[in-house]
């Protein structure tokens, strides 16, 4: 079976979030036409 | 918890950079355009105002794509070329996609593998290139983002200057677009340049970026192992 080493499950989806969030807010801020 | 973060310090390092040099960039790019604002006798806004507008989009998109341009680049030219000598480097003769050997995918693969590396097919080749592939996802939908809120803030300025407003395709054929992505694109690529080239000679002792401060110019990482 596959290990992950510890908490980089984690570090993986706030990077992720983060990019993801960014993306999300540009849109919000565009389609408000801001 | 202390065995998380020692674990997990580079990616944390990074995270609070990422947050704070976000967050100056808010407020230097509120400061400056509400200066801008009144120059012009306009109204001031409010910082969330600016937060929330495309004037900050526009910035944050153009950077974001071009350091993902970068990794994407990098990664996927560093299939197919080698610098002889540098860390960043394969070996000169291991250009290519290697073998489902060396890439221990397939019936290769070992029990630990990611079940990635274990499946065949579509679900294979997929996971094969997955950096590629998200990196250059992040890239194609930062610049298309820096495009979108690119034509907002130059609409903006037309309609204060009584100017026609663009279409979403004449301001990407437009020198203010090329402008703002080149000027990003050029500095990404001599950064890397010179990373390539410096670290056949350079050292910096103990870093996971330089060869060991004794292996010789010649060889690279992968071969002084």
């Amino acid at each position: 079976m596959q290990q992950n080493p510890s908490g980089a499950l984690v570090m993986f989806w706030i990077w992720m979030g983060a990019v993801i969030l960014g993306f999300l807010a540009m849109t919000v801020i565009l389609v408000s036409g801001r | 918890m202390r065995r998380f973060l020692r674990d997990n310090a580079l990616s944390l390092f990074f995270f609070a950079l990422f947050v704070l040099a976000l967050f100056g960039q808010s407020i230097a790019g509120f400061l400056r355009t509400d200066e801008e604002l009144s120059q012009h006798g306009l109204p001031e806004q409010g910082y969330l105002a600016f937060v929330f507008s495309s004037d900050f989009v526009v910035d944050v998109a153009e950077n974001w794509q071009s350091e993902f341009l970068q990794f994407l680049l990098f990664i996927a030219a560093t299939v197919w070329f080698v610098q002889r000598g540098s860390p960043e480097s394969k070996r000169p003769g291991d250009e290519g996609v290697g073998t489902d050997e060396d890439q221990k995918v397939g019936a290769y693969a070992p029990d630990d593998a990611p079940a990635g590396a274990k499946a065949s097919g579509l679900r294979r080749v997929v996971y094969e290139n997955s950096l590629v592939i998200v990196m250059g996802a992040i890239f194609l939908l930062s610049w298309l983002m820096q495009s979108l809120s690119g034509t907002v803030v130059m609409n903006q300025e037309n309609a204060e200057h009584g100017a026609a407003p663009l279409t979403w395709l004449q301001y990407v054929g437009s020198p203010e677009f090329w402008d703002r992505t080149l000027q990003n694109w050029q500095s990404e690529f001599l950064a890397v340049g010179t990373m390539v080239a410096f670290s056949i000679f350079l050292r910096q002792r103990s870093s996971a970026e330089s060869k060991p401060v004794g292996a010789p110019h010649v060889v690279s990482a992968e071969s002084s192992e």
